[in-house]
Formats: structure tokens, sequence, C-alpha cells
């Protein structure tokens, strides 16, 4: 049985003749085309997601501002939802930091006779507070603290960043249901064309009592097959693609290693469920 | 022992066209029957009943124990094992040599290949066809195709063998010799149906059974035991 069936499957992607290059070739490139988006998303993601754990909000303090007013100022911060804990960083510390971090200019700051950089309480938060909005609420809520000079949190480019991410998690999903659909067209409309020009085979088939099931999986395999081969192929080209353009920009690309059976495997379920389909709207 | 049983099957096509009209009898184990009739009586939808390729609209075909009344969709491949069929245009596969054409029989119901080969060639021999076993269909004559469709038919020892027009597309003398085949499986115990409208033949079988079907409906139905 299994070798009938091989055979059959076999001589079913031999009578796709042409349609069976079509069928792969389109399976091929929307798969590519949907690795390579669910690729970006994913990155731009994991940028996000890194950016969001170093995320902190900085809180600039009033000159000479009196001791007692400053702990109140920790205790009162320290009591909003949200935070975690607080880093105080003092003038000295500041000016560390600066020079640590701008090398270049640190004969800038020596002209002055004080140290320019005012006191700060770096906000670390806890991790589900790391968002733009929430974040933002919080800004508000120090800003208008006794004692406050500036508050800094940089969330307008994490808004961006969230917007781009999900801009391309949304494209993702919307090439997933048109490559769906369009796989899957494509794959039904092959094997309705093999099932046609096959009739006289299944029609025996189903005389001399073969099983629904023996007469279908081989027509089933083809179709998997037209689905399984787009998605390898684009799963190697999407990783050579990336390879080679990490090697031309001298820049290691993060490697999201699942994209690459997962793209094998949605071509293998598209192929699986087009066939399905054509047989069973054919010969039910 | 009944194997075939019509009680009062009607078969209406379109809402208003009789293709059967309460057709009622029995074939028992061992029987030769003629289904005879002018072309449109009916004698190709009586023989889709028995394998259920076709459905009663009113009555109940019996066929080996299976009812049309209960059998499920999953039931009749096992039936069809049961019996074989044949056709005036053979329904061969072109794409593969008789050898193939036979095994394929019984590889789809899970014989190895092997064994299946074997049993196509056993097969094959006892109807002078071993020869031709590597030949394609088309390199062989319309008698020797009809001896492939029937090897195929046979190749699962079947219970009961229907023949629509056998003869239909073949010379006289492969016709003759056509009709001794079907006289030796009948002698080894399988029931033989054949839907004929070539009456030459019915005097070349001694035990027979004729049914007369005329617009769907039964005319006669006699045995004949004795020349």
């Amino acid at each position: 049985m299994r070798n009938f069936i091989l055979n059959e499957a076999l001589g079913a992607y031999k009578s796709a003749k042409g349609m069976a290059w079509v069928s792969t070739a389109v399976s091929f490139t929307l798969i590519l085309i949907f690795g390579a988006s669910l690729y970006l998303s994913l990155t731009i993601f994991g940028i996000l997601q890194t950016e969001r754990r170093n995320v902190e909000i900085d809180v600039y303090l009033k000159e000479d501002l009196p001791r007692e007013m400053k702990e109140r100022l920790y205790s009162t911060i320290q009591g909003l939802a949200g935070v975690k804990d607080i880093d105080i960083v003092t003038k000295e510390e500041a000016l560390k930091i600066f020079k640590n971090r701008y090398p270049e200019y640190s004969d800038v700051v020596s002209v002055f006779q004080d140290i320019p950089f005012p006191e700060s309480f770096v906000i670390h938060l806890k991790p589900t507070w790391k968002n733009p909005e929430l974040m933002e609420h919080i800004v508000k809520e120090i800003s208008v603290l006794p004692g406050v000079d500036e508050v800094y949190a940089g969330t307008g480019w994490i808004a961006r960043l969230s917007k781009i991410s999900a801009f391309f998690i949304t494209v993702s999903i919307v090439l997933l249901i048109g490559l769906f659909l369009a796989i899957s067209y494509v794959i039904y409309q092959t094997i309705r064309l093999i099932i046609n020009s096959r009739r006289e085979l299944i029609e025996i088939l189903d005389l001399v009592g073969a099983t629904k099931s023996t007469i279908e999986i081989p027509y089933l395999i083809n179709g998997t097959l037209y689905g399984f081969v787009g998605g390898l192929f684009a799963a190697i080209v999407l990783k050579l693609s990336l390879v080679l353009v990490g090697t031309l920009l001298s820049y290691h690309l993060p490697d999201h290693w699942f994209i690459y059976p997962l793209l094998v495997l949605i071509g293998l379920v598209i192929g699986l469920i087009g066939s399905y389909l054509s047989f069973e709207e054919i010969l039910p | 022992m009944s194997y075939i049983e019509f009680q009062n099957v009607s078969r209406i096509y379109q809402n208003r066209w009789y293709a059967l009209q309460n057709v009622s009898f029995s074939i028992g184990k061992g029987e030769f029957v003629f289904i005879i009739g002018p072309t449109g009586a009916g004698k190709t939808t009586l023989l889709s009943h028995i394998y259920f390729k076709e459905f009663p609209t009113s009555g109940r075909v019996s066929v080996l124990g299976y009812s049309s009344d209960t059998i499920s969709r999953d039931e009749i491949p096992f039936l069809r094992r049961k019996i074989g069929v044949i056709f005036q245009d053979f329904k061969l596969l072109f794409d593969r040599n008789v050898l193939k054409n036979i095994s394929i029989a019984l590889e789809v119901t899970g014989e190895s290949p092997r064994n299946a080969r074997r049993k196509a060639i056993e097969v094959l021999d006892k109807l002078g066809m071993a020869d031709k076993a590597e030949k394609m269909p088309n390199e062989l004559s319309g008698g020797e195709g009809q001896k492939v469709a029937i090897a195929r038919a046979l190749v699962r020892e079947p219970y009961i063998l229907l023949a629509d027009e056998p003869t239909g597309n073949i010379d006289p003398e492969s016709s003759e010799e056509i009709f001794k085949i079907l006289k030796r499986v009948n002698d080894r115990g399988t029931t033989v149906i054949v839907a004929t409208h070539n009456y030459n033949f019915l005097e070349k079988v001694v035990r027979k059974r004729v049914i007369s079907l005329k617009a769907g409906k039964i005319e006669s139905d006699e045995k004949f035991y004795i020349k």
C-alpha cells in the first residue's frame, strides 16, 4: 500500500507538468516575502524589548534643594505605582558619567567653577510599566512634584519604535492571511487539474475497493509537497540572504532560528489544506 | 443462499424518469444470470445498484449481507472487494502495463507488491495471457483488453462477477472466448451476471437465468437448466 501511495503521489506530480512548478514557485515566493516580513518584525520587536529593559526615567532636581526636601521627594517617588527602585546621582557622579561617556569633552567642563550638572534621581520601573503610555503617566506625576526641575524619559522614540513594530506585525499577519489564500488557491487548482487528468484511475480504484483515504492520500501528499518544497526553498533563500546581507554590512544580524522551520511548516500545512479542499470538492 | 436481493427497487432520475421501476428479484450463489433488454432498458443502472455505485430512490438492495438502507460510505469499498466488475470499454489504465493494471486491484487493498504481482501472473496464466504481462494496453487487441479487465476483476477471487456488455467492443471470435471464460468462472462457483443486448450468447450457456428488462421494469425472469 505504501508503495502504491508513493508511486501515485509521484505520478500525480508528473501529471501536473507545468502547474507543479507554478505551485511550487508561487509557494516559494509568497512564503519568502512572509518570512522576510516576519524577520523584520521580530528584529524590531527584539530591539524594542532590549530598549524597554534598559528604560529609565531621569529626574533632574532643582539647584540647592534642601536635604529634607530631597528625602521627601525620594519617598514620594518611591511610593508611586510602577516604580521599582531609585538611584541617586550626585553632581560628582554625574560629572564622572559625563567624562566616561564623552571623554573628548572632559576639558570643557573643567572651565566651570562648579559642577554644571544637576543632581538627579534615576528611576527604574517595574517590567510591566515599561511602555510609553504608562511611563508618560509617571512622568506627568513626577513633573509636578516640588523640587523637580526636569524629567526625561525618552518615551518618544520608544513609542515610534512600538508603532513600527506594530506595523510590521500587522503586515506579517495580513501577509500570512494573503499567502494562505493565494497558495492554497494555486495548490487547489493544481490538484483539481491533476484529479481531472486522472479521473479514470480514480474511478478504477473506487471500483476495485480502494478506500477513500487510499485514493486521496497521494493527492494530499502531492499538494503538501508543493507547499513544503516552496517553504523549504524560502527558508534556505532567506537564511542565505541574511548571511549575505550580514557579510556585506559587516554586522552580525540577529538570528531568529525558529523562522526557518516555521516557514517549512506553513508551506506544508497550506499545501495540505489546499489539496484537501480540492479533493473534497471534486470527489466528496 | 441469496447473494443479491432487490426488493421493489425504483430509481428515478430528475424526479420524473424511471430507470428502474419496482424491480424485485434475488440471485443466489453460483447462478449465471443474463440481464437482457434494449439500450436504455435499465441494465447498467441495475448493475450499478449491485456494487452500490447507485442507490435506489425507493425499495431496498441487499448484496452479500450489505443493505442499501444501512451501508455506510466507508463500508462500500469492502463490499466492492468481493465483487468484480467488467465493462464494455474495459477501463484499463494506459499509463501502466498489463501486470500493473491487474495488481493495482490488490495493492490498493493492502496486498504487498510481490504478492499482488504473483497473483496477477497466476490469473493471467489461467486466461492464457501470461505472455502479455509486460505489454501496454494500447498494444493489445480488443479481446485481449477485455481479458485483462476480467483478470483484474478475478484477481481478488470475487463472490460475484458483473459484466456490463462485455463483448460490445470486440470481434465475434474474441467474444466467444470471453463467454467461455465467464462460464469457467461460473463453474468454479462465482455468481456471474452479464448485462447484454447480444442475445446470440444466451444459447451458449446451458444453466442460466435470463431477466428481461424493458423501460426499467422486469418483463420476464426465467431459469433454463436443460438445453
